[in-house]
């Protein structure tokens, strides 16, 4: 288990670092003076040249590209991610601050989504061949099809603007949570849905179950009792990756949704060119993506004993 | 391991499913219910980071808690806003007079000394104040009055007093206070620092809170609440006065307009544009436009007022020249002539035979033309030129950049680009754009615009303090532009914002001056 844990946490740093300079490599070449983006996304309509020297002076960009990464990277390895561009302030303190709303966003979305894919998908294998598999095959498309930006738009149209229901300027609170949670939501129940009925008909064909079934076992017995930890496993692995999807699927829903979450911040970024808040929120996905896989496999070598010898 | 009771995986599910009530539930958050007038929350797309005057003072008198010291006007002679008057009894003097009983929020007056202190200031770290005025000074020089002393004779001094990035009206004395204190920026909120008819009450990423200032110099604003919520999505931000969640909905794209029509929850309300939006630019440097006369065709082959009212849908006026028509030296320099457009072309030896592309030495007329994403409405323009200039057996293919002025440094590798640039600033300076893009020097001449003669006129003209001479030179200036095609304009965007229902009336202000003092509801 430590070797396991300790070859996942080499990876994971390799992964970081590899991340880290193919983020800062492509920003580096998008056309566009940054210097200029910076001074158009503080409002300055028409920067002058010496207003432009003077910010590229300013944010050291006339050093050579390498200097710049190595200057970047040694900060990043200690927590300081630099200064926004835009703000002036540190890119840390921007995120910390806006933390707590992308979580509560992600947190509720997995619940609503684990919620979802289980109703589904156990609803699926219960009826297979079924209309209640047809159905949730049918639901799982619909949702899978439709882009979380379309579907997001259409929600508040519909449920905010037409039916009342809810607010299209969410304000990070919980009674404003569950509509952007919801669109984030469904993008992953379509997968971890099948996922899991495809588990449950496989776990549903063991021997042992007929041994069951002669011991007088009602269906639903079955299928709680045996035949959903036996599809745990994969349905945990879709979950935990998901979970860091969730963080990397955040930011279009928060903007749709006025979400004031990290998400929101760094499409803000984006339009600024604000390099520093861009490479900060990939490697925080890396990094929860990577802590994501390694917790997964970990709670799925502790669910299922077969796969504590596995390497 | 032992596995889980039937009991656990039941609870287990109960649990799950009462998440899923209870957060569904949460949905029942009602929009903030409208106070009654006089209230105004705006969406806008842009996030007012603090309040500190050197950064961010430039959205204070777009959201009524700044003053200037003159107020832009559409005509293009800014008024006394702060200033009782401003006179130039000199060549190199300008006398500003200051209004009576004008204080900042914290109680402090602006006296003549403030106001000098101020000007100072700004001249010392506004780069671009420093740049317009090299060489000014500012000093106290009478009880109500302060003189300006500039280096060269400043015809453009009251629109630079009329720019919100020049000179923002606050208490140096308190923010030199605040710096030396060490607080951070975000305490300016409380530091009273400008003299605007609204107070900053609270100011966080997502919205800023204002309140009437019952002792501003004009007496109480109109307004008894003012919200401004910062909503980068524009979808978001109709849709959120639509829900009844904000009142005006700013930078719409025009896109949005017709999905407006019939609603009774939104509209699409317009003003008149004080300038043209998008230039076209043809690059002098390669061919085609290296000669004059197939440049002059081109201007004079497209149709703009086809592309104001039917490709724009009336979202855009025609443009007519450099210059909107309300400014008192615009000329009406683009006229649309196919048949001229035809005889140029045939001068310049660009021939056709029937309906096929003009010809020159087995060489077909054609040339691209670059659009930008950030800006869709280049593209629709560009669609119309290609599709008049076909007309005139002139092909354009069309090349969407990501940035076209990153396009635009390889002085060589475009022929056109379709460019959102005014030609006149916020305060009204008609100064600086000539000298930004048709000076042979100039930080943005993209087309290669070089002509000493029209260099000198932009040198006399940034002297001639005369109106009346002035606008002559501005006139004989737009003529040689014209004459030898070296800029125009394919279109003027209207200003608009989406309001709900309360605000249907509301008069879209010149150079996003957003609330003033007696901004009102007006179904």
């Amino acid at each position: 288990m430590l070797l396991l844990l300790g070859r996942r946490i080499g990876q994971a740093l390799v992964t970081l670092a590899g991340a880290g300079l193919l983020v800062f490599g492509m920003l580096a070449v998008t056309p566009g003076d940054p210097a200029r983006r910076v001074l158009e996304a503080r409002g300055v309509r028409e920067p002058s040249p010496e207003a432009v020297a003077a910010m590229r002076d300013q944010l050291r960009l006339d050093d050579p590209l390498v200097v710049r990464f190595g200057r970047w990277a040694a900060h990043a390895a200690t927590g300081d991610l630099g200064l926004s561009w835009r703000t002036g302030n540190p890119v840390s303190a921007e995120f910390a601050a806006r933390l707590p709303a992308t979580l509560r966003l992600t947190g509720v979305s997995l619940l609503l989504a684990v919620a979802a894919a289980l109703l589904l998908g156990v609803t699926a294998a219960l009826g297979a061949g079924r209309w209640p598999d047809a159905l949730s095959r049918g639901i799982a498309l619909a949702v899978l099809v439709v882009p979380s930006f379309v579907l997001g738009v259409v929600v508040l149209d519909v449920l905010v603007v037409r039916a009342g229901l809810g607010r299209v300027i969410a304000d990070g609170t919980w009674a404003t949570v569950f509509l952007p949670a919801l669109v984030l939501a469904l993008g992953s129940v379509a997968t971890w849905s099948r996922v899991l009925r495809t588990s449950l008909l496989e776990a549903g064909s063991a021997t042992y179950l007929r041994v069951s079934t002669a011991r007088g076992a009602g269906r639903v017995r079955r299928l709680l009792v045996h035949q959903l930890p036996n599809a745990a496993a994969p349905f945990l692995t879709m979950v935990g990756l998901g979970t860091a999807a969730l963080i990397g699927g955040a930011p279009i829903v928060e903007s749709v949704f006025t979400w004031p979450g990290i998400g929101r911040y760094t499409v803000e970024a984006i339009n600024g060119r604000d390099m520093p808040v861009i490479v900060g929120f990939t490697l925080v996905a890396v990094l929860t993506y990577v802590l994501a896989g390694l917790v997964v496999d970990l709670v799925c070598a502790a669910i299922d004993p077969r796969l504590r010898g596995q390497r | 391991m032992s596995r889980p009771s039937p009991a656990v995986w039941r609870r287990a599910l109960a649990a799950l499913l009462f998440v899923l009530v209870t957060a569904g539930c949460a949905t029942t958050g009602q929009p903030s219910a409208a106070a009654g007038p006089p209230t105004l929350t705006l969406a806008t797309g842009f996030t007012i980071d603090d309040l500190d005057p050197l950064e961010n003072a430039f959205w204070g008198p777009e959201f009524g808690y700044v003053e200037l010291l003159m107020r832009p006007e559409r005509g293009g002679a800014p008024t006394p806003w702060v200033l009782a008057g401003l006179d130039n009894p000199q060549p190199l003097v300008w006398r500003l007079t200051l209004r009576d009983n004008v204080t900042f929020v914290d109680k402090a007056p602006l006296t003549p000394a403030a106001l000098a202190e101020l000007l100072t200031y700004q001249l010392t770290e506004n780069d671009d104040l420093a740049a317009a005025l090299p060489g000014a000074s500012a000093a106290a020089t009478g009880p109500k009055e302060v003189t300006l002393t500039t280096a060269r004779p400043a015809p453009n001094v009251p629109a630079l007093l009329a720019d919100e990035s020049m000179v923002p009206v606050y208490d140096v004395a308190a923010y030199k206070r605040h710096k030396a204190s060490g607080a951070p920026v975000a305490d300016l909120v409380k530091a009273g620092l400008y003299t605007g008819p609204y107070i900053v009450d609270s100011l966080d990423a997502q919205s800023m809170q204002l309140s009437p200032r019952a002792d501003h110099w004009a007496g109480k604003p109109a307004l008894d609440d003012l919200t401004v919520k910062f909503v980068p999505e524009a979808s978001a931000r109709i849709q959120a006065v639509q829900a009844g969640e904000a009142d005006i909905a700013l930078y719409p794209p025009t896109a949005t307009a017709p999905t407006l029509a019939g609603r009774t929850d939104s509209f699409f309300v317009t003003g008149e544009p004080v300038g043209g939006t998008f230039m076209f630019e043809l690059n002098q440097r390669v061919a085609p436009f290296d000669d004059p006369l197939v440049r002059r065709a081109v201007y004079a082959g497209i149709d703009y007022t086809e592309i104001a009212d039917k490709v724009m849908n009336r979202l855009y006026s025609p443009s007519t020249g450099l210059y909107a028509p309300s400014r008192p030296w615009a000329e009406k320099t683009q006229v649309t002539d196919t048949a001229r457009a035809a005889a140029l072309l045939d001068q310049a030896g660009w021939t056709r035979t029937g309906d096929g592309p003009r010809t020159k030495a087995g060489t077909a007329l054609r040339f691209s033309v670059l659009t930008y994403p950030q800006q869709p409405d280049s593209d629709a323009l560009a669609l119309a030129v290609q599709a008049q200039l076909t007309r005139l057996g002139v092909g354009v293919d069309i090349r969407q950049v990501p940035d076209t002025q990153a396009a635009q440094k390889d002085r060589t590798g475009w022929q056109a680009a379709v460019s959102g640039n005014g030609f006149i600033s916020f305060g009204g300076d008609y100064l600086s754009p000539l000298g930004r893009y048709l000076r042979s020097t100039g930080p943005r001449n993209n087309t290669g615009t070089a002509d000493p003669e029209l260099d000198a006129m932009i040198d006399r003209l940034g002297v001639e303090l005369d109106p009346a001479a002035r606008d002559t030179q501005l006139r004989a200036i737009q003529a040689r532009v014209a004459d030898n095609g070296y800029l125009g304009y394919l279109g003027m965007r209207r200003p608009a914002v989406v309001t709900g229902p309360a605000w249907r009336g509301y008069a879209v202000p010149i150079s996003n001056l957003w609330v003033t003092h007696q901004t009102a509801p007006r179904a």
